[in-house]
């Protein structure tokens, strides 16, 4: 069961919202496809990013992918936990496994992105236990 | 997905009952991980692992002129292998350019047995038929589908084995031997003391209908099974070579740091005149190891750079679960070779800081 109060893109990535910011990260469901994540490449504080365009890299130990961001801003912090120590992603990918903070530059774009039923049913349809 | 029939080993159920996740290696439908890549090559570290290597060509090389045969195929002398015996070893073309990695294990006079790369197995066995013809009485017969290979690693490793084995071998068998063994007094085997890990253990070789047997009682043994993600780390921090990455046929024995192998007073081989030249001239580039300094994943064909310059190319790389960094292999222009050296890694455009460091990154405790 992926949490209910977070908001979900086609391509794995979830947004929080809280207040005018969004915590940004990947779902357990992409930590599990990656497999042992390796190494994460965030953007610095400051870089703006647009909804659904890359803003990083995830490394696991076989491949690289890469991250796209659920909404538009500034980037104001990154997780400094996760570059240290990657697997903390596989470990908590929706707690302390977060990747980026974002000030949000248009919060209405969060309603373009999946509730976590929708994200349920897209995963039922990749044949995965969501 | 492929559309190509991919080959299975005898193991291949018992992997899908373990719930392995499988990928495409070298035509082989393969247990890529069960629980996790890091998990699996720690547990190799630390306790034991079982890994299915069925995918390896196996070639069962025997008679009278079975030992001439390999002599003349083979750039090492393989008359210092007696029965019970292994060697590395390698295949060379005639131009000198390496056909493949092996291991020959000599099981009794006349009795041999030859272990190559899975993207291998058709070349060496084309190249073994081609020159075969000379030598009537040498019989050459590709077991890799009639058997398993099962290769068990680690630090518990003996005491696994030892529990199904009731020999006094268990105990005293030395690095690079083998036997012919009979597992719980019913299984057939060839047991070795072989690996591809960094660490101690063993490759044993058993009929393929016995192998499902074999498995299931190593892991019950506490043998953790392992897929080939682990075998991969695993290798790379032990700076194990692997042919595709470290070596092709555009690579001579010196190039790769192989040179030794080659046995110039057994008398003729082939690529024996082509060698000769080869070791005249001073490789312009060298295989070394290196680590990051800056953090990235070296992978690969990423280039390896100084000042500027392209001076070689990852043939390796990734993330040393028991170093807690990134290494990786690769040639690099010899007058850079040194370690300490510094250079730098263009990772997707990206040029981050490393350092030449001496091989093997990974050594066990002994």
């Amino acid at each position: 069961m992926n949490p209910s109060q977070y908001r979900y893109t086609k391509e794995h990535e979830w947004a929080r919202r809280e207040d005018g910011r969004a915590v940004v990260g990947i779902t357990h469901y992409a930590q599990e496809q990656l497999g042992d994540i390796v190494f994460v490449d965030l953007p610095a504080i400051g870089v703006r990013v647009t909804q659904f365009l890359k803003f990083g890299e995830i490394e696991s130990v076989k491949a690289v992918s890469d991250l796209f961001s659920p909404v538009s801003g500034e980037v104001i912090e990154t997780n400094q936990a996760v570059i240290d120590s990657p697997e903390l992603v596989n470990d908590e990918p929706y707690l302390r496994g977060w990747l980026i903070k974002v000030a949000l530059s248009n919060p209405a774009e969060l309603a373009r992105l999946m509730t976590s039923e929708e994200y349920d049913a897209l995963l039922a349809q990749h044949g995965s236990e969501p | 997905m492929t559309s190509k029939t991919l080959h299975r080993t005898p193991l291949y159920g018992a992997h899908l009952r373990l719930k392995a996740q499988m990928v495409e290696f070298a035509g082989w439908d393969m247990p890529l991980q069960y629980t996790g890549i890091i998990e699996e090559h720690r547990t190799v570290r630390s306790r034991a692992g079982a890994f299915d290597v069925s995918h390896l060509g196996r070639f069962e090389i025997t008679g009278s002129e079975a030992q001439g045969l390999l002599q003349l195929l083979l750039v090492s002398d393989i008359s210092l292998i007696d029965t019970g015996q292994a060697q590395y070893s390698l295949l060379c073309r005639e131009d000198g350019g390496i056909l493949d990695d092996v291991i020959l294990y000599c099981l009794a006079p006349g009795r041999y047995l030859l272990v190559c790369n899975a993207v291998n197995t058709h070349a060496v066995s084309r190249w073994l038929a081609r020159w075969s013809e000379g030598f009537p009485k040498a019989k050459i017969a590709d077991i890799s589908l009639d058997t398993a290979m099962i290769a068990l690693q680690g630090p518990r490793a003996h005491t696994v084995l030892a529990s199904i084995w009731d020999s006094p071998l268990a105990d005293t068998m030395g690095r690079y031997t083998c036997t012919v063994a009979e597992l719980l007094g019913k299984h057939s085997a060839v047991v070795a003391k072989t690996g591809y890990s960094g660490e101690d253990g063993y490759e044993l070789v058993v009929p393929q209908g016995e192998s499902v047997a074999v498995w299931e009682l190593l892991l019950g043994r506490g043998a953790k099974p392992c897929g080939l993600g682990a075998r991969d780390t695993l290798r790379l921090e032990a700076s194990l070579l692997l042919y595709g990455h470290e070596m092709d046929a555009t690579n001579n024995p010196f190039q790769v740091g192989l040179g030794p192998l080659v046995a110039w007073e057994k008398g003729d081989f082939v690529g024996r005149e082509a060698l000769l030249a080869l070791q005249k001239e001073r490789p312009r580039e060298l295989l070394v190891g290196f680590e990051m300094v800056e953090r990235g994943v070296p992978r690969q064909h990423y280039p390896l750079v100084r000042d500027g310059e392209r001076i070689g190319v990852v043939t390796s790389g990734g993330y040393a679960p028991s170093l807690d960094r990134y290494v990786g292999m690769g040639y690099i222009a010899s007058k850079y070779a040194a370690p300490g050296q510094g250079l730098q890694v263009d990772i997707r455009g990206k040029l981050l800081m490393a350092r030449v460091v001496p091989r093997p990154f990974y050594r066990r405790h002994r």
